[in-house]
């Protein structure tokens, strides 16, 4: 009984999106919980970045996870999963700036003093280049933190999740022009708060 | 002078950095770039910065999450049946439910059928008895009533002394009302 099931738990790891998304949908065990395994970090860095608070960003990952298997068939093959799973993260943080509109606010008026409660894992560093990659990491969050939403989901799809440009396009339903537009308006805004609080070297 | 002006663009410089030129705009770029300290200095600052903001926030891998996060997203979604509600599966279940309900009643068999009808039909006896109970008691109380109002006009009528005195009175108090009324009429029209 247990030799049908073990090559299937182990082959889980390599096993394509595509094929975990058709197991997840057929109901097969596992196949489900190692997307989330894959996109846990990456989309919960998102929601962090979108929404500026660890738990609540949790909190939107999980019901950002539980939103993507109740569409698991709506899923199209054709496309990247990354991209769709992205599209799926981004309507919800910006629901969620929606609904919190006052903590948006805070949220742009943002200062250093505020609660940066984002858990990282450090391993192999020295304390004092953990302390000055801290440091560093800080500043720049705090200016992310400072932008506008429809500049702030730009920097961070970019810059911190990594996606093209066509990517962005698809996740946000912006047209191309006005993204590369916005995502350079948004870095000479960030420069500018960086001469601004006297921050050199960046 | 205008082409310089062109060319000293932080947005060319920033489209330069992330690949996002043409060919031809690229080479005349580098070009200018080659010649023009103030370009020079722009393009160091911003790739600079666009280093520092990639190694600041690409690590998107080392946000820490709970370490059982994945199964408990994953049993959480999986019993949550929300998604599974459209057309299509109301559909699936109730197709399902006529399936498993023919089924039951091929399974019960002529016995268990034959017993659900005598309940039934008990049922529907009691029902028709209940009512039918009610009725009687209706028409019961109404003959008794038509049998009180019998007797309390029989017992009347029979005094025949009575009732015909009764009678004489109410004519000569008719007629007593209608004298007053007319002489009251003659009076008044005399008066006008």
């Amino acid at each position: 009984m247990n030799s049908a099931a073990t090559p299937i738990s182990l082959n889980l790891a390599t096993t394509s999106d595509r094929e975990l998304v058709a197991s997840a949908i057929k109901g097969l065990d596992g196949g489900f919980e190692e997307l989330v395994k894959r996109y846990q970090r990456p989309i919960s860095a998102y929601v962090y970045r979108m929404v500026g608070n660890y738990e609540s960003a949790l909190d939107l990952t999980q019901e950002i996870f539980i939103k993507i298997y109740g569409s698991l068939s709506k899923y199209r093959p054709e496309f990247k999963f990354s991209t769709w799973i992205y599209k799926i993260a981004h309507n919800a943080a910006i629901d969620h700036l929606r609904r919190n509109s006052g903590r948006e606010r805070s949220l742009q008026n943002g200062t250093e003093s505020d609660s940066y409660d984002l858990p990282i894992e450090s391993e192999g560093l020295s304390p004092e280049q953990q302390s000055e990659r801290a440091e560093r990491r800080a500043e720049i969050e705090t200016v992310v933190r400072s932008l506008p939403t429809p500049y702030r989901e730009l920097i961070v799809l970019r810059h911190s999740q990594d996606l093209t440009y066509e990517e962005i396009v698809e996740v946000t339903g912006l047209p191309l022009g006005t993204v590369k537009n916005r995502l350079f308006r948004a870095r000479e805004m960030m420069r500018q708060q960086f001469l601004f609080r006297g921050i050199t070297g960046i | 002078m205008a082409t310089t002006e062109y060319i000293c663009s932080t947005e060319k410089i920033a489209a330069f950095i992330e690949g996002d030129l043409e060919t031809g705009d690229r080479l005349a770029l580098e070009t200018h770039i080659a010649q023009c300290a103030r370009c020079t200095s722009e393009l160091q600052a911003q790739q600079l910065f666009m280093c520092e903001l990639e190694s600041a926030l690409a690590n998107a891998e080392d946000v820490s999450v709970p370490r059982n996060f994945a199964k408990v997203v994953a049993v959480r979604a999986e019993s949550d049946m929300s998604g599974l509600r459209n057309a299509s599966e109301h559909k699936k279940a109730l197709r399902l439910c006529l399936i498993l309900a023919l089924a039951a009643f091929a399974l019960l068999g002529v016995t268990a059928t034959k017993s659900v009808l005598v309940d039934a039909q008990s049922i529907v006896n009691k029902g028709f008895a209940f009512f039918g109970l009610m009725g009687k008691a209706a028409y019961d109380a109404l003959v008794g009533f038509g049998v009180v109002l019998r007797v309390l006009s029989s017992g009347f009528i029979s005094d025949s002394r009575f009732a015909g005195l009764t009678a004489l009175l109410f004519v000569a108090l008719a007629i007593g009302l209608l004298t007053l009324l007319i002489s009251r009429y003659h009076r008044t029209r005399l008066s006008e």
